[in-house]
């Protein structure tokens, strides 16, 4: 498994890459964000942000 | 070099009744060992690899054309951008009365402005924050390499077992006695010991990795890692 931590438009983005399987964990503000989803995702307990409604 | 010293029948470690008492090699079974020559740099299937790229550039591992199998760590050009590998498994547990060993020999781009782990924590996100440690460590701001102890309780620090200097190879080792004794060596001399010490109480992982201390790439070099223990 390998865990990347980048520069996103708004603060880091993490993706991960697990043999075949990439993907993206999420974008956000914080490097601390970014450490706890990894911690999360390596436990087997990432969920991706719920979305927003769009606004009505 | 002179000439081998010849036991053609082998040589036995196991006491003659035991199951491996006619094998004629060292038991093997007596020591948990991980030893890696890095032929080929920490693969992401055998390790979990963090790596930090803000900056421009990537962190990665890569095999170094060098001779004795290296692997060369390249970080991005910001400061905190680097790499840490840490073995999937947690297998190592420090216990009373099981001797355990590490030795490494490594080369870091900068010796001040870098932060830099080797030997054994729990897995972490940060490894450089684990929960638990066993293990080298220099921080930025200091060439002083020194070995740290973290049971979840109590955290310490040994003298300085090495000044690093740039792009400069070191072996640092540690013997811990099994008796809460911890002798440190470098360059396979003794330089300092750590006494009283309280082992971390769970299993760990085989972990390493550098982070820049500054802006600028940095290329941190590690030959082998030898981490080891008494069954």
């Amino acid at each position: 498994m390998r865990y990347d931590i980048t520069k996103a438009k708004e603060g880091f983005q993490v993706d991960f890459e697990d043999g075949d399987a990439h993907g993206k964990l999420l974008v956000a503000k914080t490097m601390k964000e970014c450490h706890e989803a990894i911690e999360k995702h390596k436990a087997g307990e990432w969920k991706p942000p719920r979305k927003k409604e769009p606004a009505k | 070099m002179s000439s081998p010293t010849r036991f053609p029948s082998g040589v036995a470690t196991a006491v003659p009744t035991a199951s491996l008492g006619m094998l004629g090699m060292p038991d093997p079974s007596k020591f948990h060992v991980f030893w890696d020559d890095f032929n080929s740099p920490p693969l992401s299937t055998e390790y979990t690899l963090s790596a930090t790229s803000v900056g421009a550039g990537t962190s990665a591992f890569s095999a170094a054309d060098a001779d004795g199998g290296v692997a060369r760590i390249t970080t991005a050009a910001n400061e905190n951008d680097g790499i840490f590998a840490e073995l999937i498994g947690e297998g190592f547990l420090m216990e009373a009365g099981k001797k355990a060993w590490i030795k490494c020999r490594f080369q870091v781009g900068d010796a001040i402005e870098s932060d830099m782990i080797i030997g054994l924590h729990s897995t972490s996100a940060t490894p450089q924050a684990a929960t638990m440690r066993f293990l080298f460590e220099t921080v930025d701001g200091a060439a002083a390499m020194y070995f740290n102890v973290d049971d979840n309780t109590t955290d310490v620090d040994s003298d300085t077992v090495v000044t690093l200097v740039d792009d400069t190879y070191v072996t640092v080792g540690a013997y811990y006695d099994g008796k809460g004794n911890i002798d440190l060596f470098l360059n396979d001399a003794k330089v300092t010991s750590m006494t009283g010490v309280s082992v971390p109480g769970a299993e760990m992982a085989v972990g390493f990795g550098y982070l820049n201390g500054a802006a600028g790439a940095e290329t941190t070099d590690i030959d082998y890692l030898l981490v080891a223990k008494e069954r």
